[in-house]
């Protein structure tokens, strides 16, 4: 026995080319609203208490598209909170007098973990979306029903020269004057980009939440658990897997049953 | 139909549960792919995002399956199956915060995979 209904339909799904296409879900922007890059971003979620069990697939596969693009940011900004961390390495040892790097190495090395930011928050494009980019001013929505109900994704702008990070014309000098400023200014760009990353994981989070409600839409997802940890989920596989071998094993003794009758 | 015909046709046609192996195979060794990757190289992050989304819209497509009434399989595997749907949302997300690795998931790939090969169903 297979897990799909038709067999095939999960196969047929998911089989296909897993190169960034556009998700049903996803849609563009609204051109109607617009935030500050530095406001904290919470996620909306629009009408979903209006949701019925049978548009539980498309809500679904709204959410997973969501969930993509949050992560996609929060990896980027945990990349970028990486780079500063090396940048203010760099400033550091700048600032040592009993430095074995040179000021000039220094600088290029803070020149390349810079020009990183910019890249992680390019990266973080999923299926034509990119929450970090400093591109998407306004909000990304991604519709969980045919009804209206949506979830929206605020942006948080991480490249350089964005007013989270707000690094881009900055340099190692080897003035120590100038260099402890910037390890500040690093400082309080680190402080708000962790509090981006908390914003996006909380947006995501939220959806998390939503999926466990879904989970509790219809007779078979009732007993479903959202809660399991990693040994749980091994724990629940094993389960599916020993389930599937038990019917396996039904199905086999009643085809033998039957080519005995035949050969009778 | 002639036996023979039923035969050939039966050899063309690739069997569901076959299907699902092989798909489990794929996202499988993506995830293996791109847990070997650097996080620390913003080159690899569209990769291990691109693993992770699969897999997790592998597990969202078998939860939207059963969460289907006309599915055939018990409700207890339905329920686990969905509630493994569920954590691995989560724990994709938190892999990408760097609080979680890659291994988990592909240890219950893994199992899934166990679950579904072909002599399995023997």
């Amino acid at each position: 026995m297979s897990l799909s209904v038709q067999g095939s339909g999960l196969a047929a799904t998911t089989l296909q080319d897993r190169s960034r296409l556009a998700p049903a879900g996803a849609q563009g922007p609204d051109q109607s609203q617009s935030q500050s890059q530095s406001q904290p971003s919470v996620v909306v979620l629009a009408g979903v208490d209006r949701i019925q069990s049978s548009q539980a697939a498309l809500t679904r596969d709204g959410l997973v598209a969501a969930k993509g693009v949050l992560d996609a940011a929060v990896g980027a900004g945990r990349g970028v909170g990486q780079a500063l961390l090396d940048m203010r390495e760099a400033v550091r040892g700048a600032l040592d007098p009993q430095r074995a790097v040179g000021v000039d190495g220094l600088a290029v090395a803070y020149q390349r973990h810079l020009t990183a930011i910019d890249r992680f928050a390019a990266q973080a494009n999923f299926h034509g979306r990119n929450l970090v980019d400093g591109e998407a001013a306004d909000p990304l929505r991604f519709a969980l029903d045919g009804a209206g109900a949506e979830a929206v994704l605020e942006p948080a702008d991480l490249t350089a020269d964005g007013a989270t990070v707000d690094l881009a014309d900055s340099a190692v000098t080897g003035d120590p004057a100038w260099d402890a400023k910037l390890l500040d200014r690093i400082d309080a760009a680190l402080r708000r980009v962790s509090d981006q990353v908390d914003a996006l994981t909380a947006q995501a989070s939220q959806l998390d939440s939503h999926f466990a409600a879904l989970s509790r839409l219809g007779e078979a997802q009732s007993a479903g658990e959202s809660d399991l940890d990693a040994e749980g989920a091994k724990l629940r596989a094993l389960d599916v897997r020993q389930a599937l071998a038990d019917q396996a094993a039904s199905i086999a003794a009643g085809t033998q049953a039957v080519l005995a009758l035949l050969r009778a | 139909m002639s036996l023979q015909a039923y035969q050939q046709a039966s050899q063309r046609t690739e069997p569901p549960r076959d299907l699902e192996y092989r798909l489990f195979g794929q996202v499988t060794r993506a995830l293996l792919a791109a847990s070997a990757l650097d996080a620390r190289d913003a080159s690899t992050l569209g990769e291990r995002i691109d693993a992770l989304d699969w897999n997790r819209r592998v597990w969202s497509a078998l939860a939207n399956e059963c969460a289907d009434p006309a599915n055939q399989l018990a409700a207890p595997v339905r329920a686990n199956i969905i509630s493994l749907s569920l954590w691995v949302n989560r724990h994709s997300s938190a892999v990408m915060r760097g609080q979680e690795a890659f291994q988990d998931l592909i240890d219950v790939n893994r199992i899934m995979m166990q679950a579904l090969e072909p002599r399995a169903a023997a």
